[in-house]
């Protein structure tokens, strides 16, 4: 009787109103179709600039379009839903995308990957990404996560002749796939408990105790841990990082780990809400094994990439501290946290991208030795953005942990508070650690600059956001409030 | 009309300018004049925040209880953080003290710093930017990022220019006190979350139970005991003393220490006085261990940089004890004693920076007998040592008399323990002036030193002026003082 009604109920736009939330992504999907022949029929020669300007232009109108788009609400049988919550997280993700575009224009041909196949592959990936911020059911939720994903992978092993390359291409994939599993049995767990896949039948269900669907969600947790790479889920993020192209690494460090903290924050704070008891214990562990792995990981590392994917680890640790503490205050800080992460990362990997040695990018961090001796501006932002990240003020690293251990202290969780600063010291080390290289040490082997404009540009607007952050701060919280509402 | 700027403001972040011009000239100029333009530039804003901080002296009202020049302007309405800079007496002996040190640096690096000489006064204006705004700061979190902000340019100073065990004692300071204060920012969280401001005079007006009082006081002490530094908590000064260039030396014996007494006056005593007097006896401990333990200790030292480092624990400990007696004489005598060590220590760093750019050696077994090789500054050094020993007449006296004699009222074990101290500094700092000015012949090559140059004079000139001065008339300064300590001691009581 049940199913009649629904079978009777879906019909495919919901009216007009369903069919205009969904624009920007529909918008997204038709460019992407464009790419295609474009690609293998008038950028001739394969010629990478045309299809990376192509692409560009493409992710502009869509971040305009989610900007300018006035309907909010459910849509395709509410299979969709679109707040400013969602428009908010989509924007990050459609700049960060951006910002990789706006670097790879330039620097494909000396990192090898100048194949029109990488803006496609990535406008793909980010097409998944918005559809997973905007999912409002499990399934969608799955299905555009793994269209996230599948072109990621890809993406690892696009310098066909790097063993290192195809190595954390795989790597990837395998951890990724098994993940998926893990995310995939929580989901008919869940189904197979609630009766239902929808988060708003689900939110309408109240059940608050029982077994099956706590089981459920920890396998869930598990499978969005491994997006976030957060320990003991974290196995394949040092290695993807060291082995795939930097600008790759990049896209990886940045874009689905927003995609998949908001995905955490939908889950604990819009649909499993009755179910935060249970959370909180887990996400508290997963962000002290994060917070210790990060910060003592990262040590011994002298591979650059390794070291950031630590780092980003710990910066994890933190991002869940504030993400525990459930309350509006928590997301904001969560929000702040990784809108000015994505520009420390963005600045850090803009000037390792414009730095190469005999030829060759840099891939350790004694490379960076002396690197104040000849190109002192460029030494003086990543000096800016090491201790950023280390979260000294007055830089913007700072304000990040200061909001996140605010929420903490808010819901009287000292000891991760503690904890949390605590780590935050063991990881100031290893930033200390590359302004050590490029201050106290020198080399008579120059590194070679090579900058265009537009990376230039980058790294001054992440500089400036980096030290003046102090200036935007009210603004940015006032920002991010207005989309919670 | 000058009382309606925010002078406070324009003093804090001129320096800053003077760093963002000094980026701006250009590397390659012609006739290869950039570094002396880099100097020129960066003395002048030295100067000018130095007058600067002569018109607020001038324009300082002694008479007016509480905070004046003050200026407030919203920063993060919702979590209650306001922007508020203000100052009393305390702040502005602080202040001025900073702000004639730093152009003393600046000149003492004129010859003696040869490569990354843009980054090194860049650094230099940037700390004082640092320092000038969080003496200013009403805000506790304002004042944490102001007080956090020093260990950047400091752990460069320290890094890039210092000796050669530099990197190690760099890291040691920055990750020491770093992890000295994260613990008072969470204290300062805590704060701002439960009184919903973190403004000085709203949290002022909060009484916290005992309970908390404690562990918020435990929370900020760490992190003001590390940069005073107390006993246990020493071991990263004798290292990143050594290694600093002299200047970083200066600056880190006169300004840095001071940070730590200036917050438990500022912060620990008001906000927390029922915790202050559980502490008292803890802190007296400590602080004579520090006194005795330390002067013994350099008593052995032969590394003169070392020597005045292990002194400088020492004289702190005065302070501490000072600010803990709760008391006008304790207070004046601890603020008095932070005053006069930054003019002497730091006084005793330029000595021994002289020193060190004539022989390349600290090794105080290498010296001897300056008194015929460099009479004039033998008579400085002489003046200086006898500050730093506490002679009648000079500014190290009367804050150490003040302390001793406040002290006896509450426990007289602990006057005669510090006072000991006298004795003992008088043997380590006698034996030091003795061994280089007198001492016999040990190292012909160091026949060829010359006598200071007068840019070398216009520094030893002043600071030994102000400490014999300051000697002669305390009231100059503990002037300054009247109104906020009695507020201070209305609070504790």
């Amino acid at each position: 009787m049940k199913i009649d009604e629904k079978i009777i109920k879906v019909n495919l736009f919901d009216g007009i109103d369903g069919f205009l939330i969904a624009v920007p992504e529909i918008f997204l999907l038709f460019s992407i179709l464009l790419l295609i022949p474009l690609n293998l029929y008038f950028f001739k020669d394969k010629e990478f600039k045309s299809s990376s300007k192509f692409s560009i232009f493409s992710i502009l109108i869509t971040l305009i379009l989610i900007l300018f788009n006035p309907h909010e609400g459910q849509g395709f049988n509410n299979l969709i839903v679109s707040t400013s919550f969602q428009k908010f997280v989509k924007s990050l993700i459609l700049v960060s995308i951006l910002l990789v575009l706006l670097i790879c224009k330039n620097k494909s041909k000396i990192e090898n990957i100048d194949y029109s196949e990488f803006n496609l592959l990535t406008l793909l990936s980010t097409c998944g990404m918005l559809f997973v911020v905007s999912s409002n059911n499990l399934m969608t939720l799955f299905l555009a996560l793994e269209l996230q994903a599948l072109p990621i992978y890809i993406l690892c092993t696009l310098r066909r002749n790097d063993i290192k390359s195809s190595e954390s291409g795989l790597k990837y994939f395998l951890l990724g796939a098994l993940s998926s599993g893990l995310l995939l049995f929580g989901i008919s767990l869940i189904y197979g408990f609630s009766g239902t896949i929808s988060f708003n039948e689900i939110l309408a269900t109240n059940i608050t105790s029982n077994i099956g669907l706590s089981f459920g969600l920890v396998f869930m947790l598990s499978g969005i841990a491994f997006k976030i790479s957060a320990a003991p889920f974290h196995m394949w993020s040092p290695d993807v990082y060291q082995g795939s192209p930097t600008p790759i690494t990049l896209l990886i460090a940045t874009a689905p780990k927003i995609t998949a903290i908001s995905v955490l924050i939908i889950l604990t704070y819009k649909v499993f809400v009755d179910f935060n008891d249970r959370w909180t214990d887990l996400i508290i562990a997963l962000s002290l094994c994060s917070m210790v792995v990060g910060s003592i990981g990262a040590i011994i590392q002298s591979n650059l990439k390794r070291l950031l994917a630590y780092s980003s680890i710990s910066h994890m640790g933190f991002i869940l501290v504030g993400l525990v503490s459930f309350s509006n205050s928590g997301i904001e800080a969560v929000l702040f946290y990784i809108t000015i992460y994505l520009f420390l990362l963005v600045g850090v990997f803009s000037i390792i991208l414009s730095l190469n040695k005999d030829g060759q990018p840099i891939e350790l961090i004694s490379d960076l030795k002396g690197l104040s001796n000849h190109y002192p501006l460029l030494s003086i932002s990543l000096l800016v953005f090491m201790f950023s990240m280390a979260g000294i003020p007055p830089l913007s690293g700072f304000f990040g942990k200061w909001l996140v251990f605010f929420a903490a202290v808010e819901k009287e969780l000292y000891f991760l508070a503690i904890l949390g600063v605590i780590f935050s010291v063991i990881s100031a080390f290893y930033y200390l650690k590359i302004v050590k290289i490029i201050y106290f040490e020198n080399s008579d082997d120059p590194l070679v600059l090579e900058q265009s404009p537009e990376l230039k540009i980058i790294i001054f607007i992440c500089l400036t956001i980096t030290c003046l952050i102090f200036l935007f701060l009210p603004f940015l919280q006032q920002l991010i409030i207005n989309h919670l509402s | 009309m000058i009382s309606s700027w925010p002078i406070l403001s324009i003093t804090t972040f001129l320096p800053l300018c003077g760093a963002f011009f000094i980026i701006l000239i250009s590397k390659e100029s012609e006739n290869n004049n950039s570094s002396f333009n880099v100097k020129t530039v960066a003395l002048w804003t030295s100067i000018m925040t130095f007058l600067a901080s002569i018109i607020i002296l001038i324009n300082f009202d002694f008479n007016s209880k509480g905070f004046q020049f003050e200026e407030i302007s919203e920063w993060v309405p919702k979590l209650g953080i306001v922007y508020h800079f203000g100052i009393d007496g305390i702040s502005l002996s602080f202040i001025l003290l900073t702000t004639f040190l730093i152009p003393i640096c600046i000149l003492l690096s004129w010859n003696s710093i040869n490569h990354r000489l843009r980054e090194y006064m860049i650094s230099f204006l940037v700390l004082e930017t640092f320092i000038i705004g969080m003496f200013c700061s009403l805000d506790l979190i304002v004042f944490y990022i102001f007080f956090e902000g020093v260990l950047i340019p400091m752990f460069l100073i320290i890094g890039i220019w210092g000796g050669v065990n530099r990197v190690y004692a760099a890291f040691k300071f920055f990750l020491y006190t770093l992890l000295g204060s994260v613990l008072m920012l969470i204290a300062i969280i805590y704060i701002l979350n439960v009184v919903g401001s973190s403004d000085l005079v709203d949290v002022q007006n909060f009484d916290f139970n005992f309970y908390t009082q404690i562990y918020l006081f435990l929370a900020f002490m760490i992190s003001f005991a590390v940069k005073v530094p107390m006993w246990p908590f020493h071991t990263w000064l004798p290292d990143a003393h050594v290694e600093a260039p002299t200047a970083g030396s200066v600056i880190l014996a006169g300004v840095l220490l001071k940070m730590g007494g200036y917050g438990f006056l500022r912060f620990s005593l008001p906000l927390f006085p029922e915790a202050s007097q559980f502490f008292q006896p803890i802190i007296f401990f400590l602080s004579c261990v520090a006194i005795i333990y330390t002067s013994l200790v350099a008593f052995a030292q032969t590394d003169i940089k070392k020597l005045i480092a292990y002194s400088s624990v020492a004289h702190m400990g005065f302070v501490t004890i000072g600010i803990f007696t709760f008391n006008t004489q304790g207070l004046d005598g601890a603020v008095f004693q932070m005053i006069s060590h930054g003019l002497i220590s730091g006084a005793l760093f330029l000595s021994i920076g002289v020193l060190y750019e004539r022989t390349h050696t600290r090794d105080i077994n290498m010296f001897g007998n300056y008194a015929s090789k460099m009479p004039r500054f033998s008579v400085f050094l002489m003046i200086i040592t006898l500050g730093s020993v506490g002679l009648p007449g000079t500014s190290g006296f009367i804050g150490e008399i003040l302390v001793l004699m406040a002290v006896w009222s509450i426990n007289p074990l602990v006057t005669i323990m510090a006072g000991l101290s006298l004795i003992l500094g008088a043997i380590y700092m006698l034996r030091f002036y003795r061994k280089i000015v007198f001492g016999y012949e040990t190292n012909k090559n160091e026949l060829k030193v010359k006598e200071l140059n007068l840019r070398e004079y216009s520094l030893f000139l002043p600071l030994s002026f102000f400490i014999i001065l300051f000697g002669i008339f305390p009231n100059i300064i503990l002037n300054f003082f009247i109104h906020p300590h009695s507020f201070i001691i209305n609070s504790i009581n």
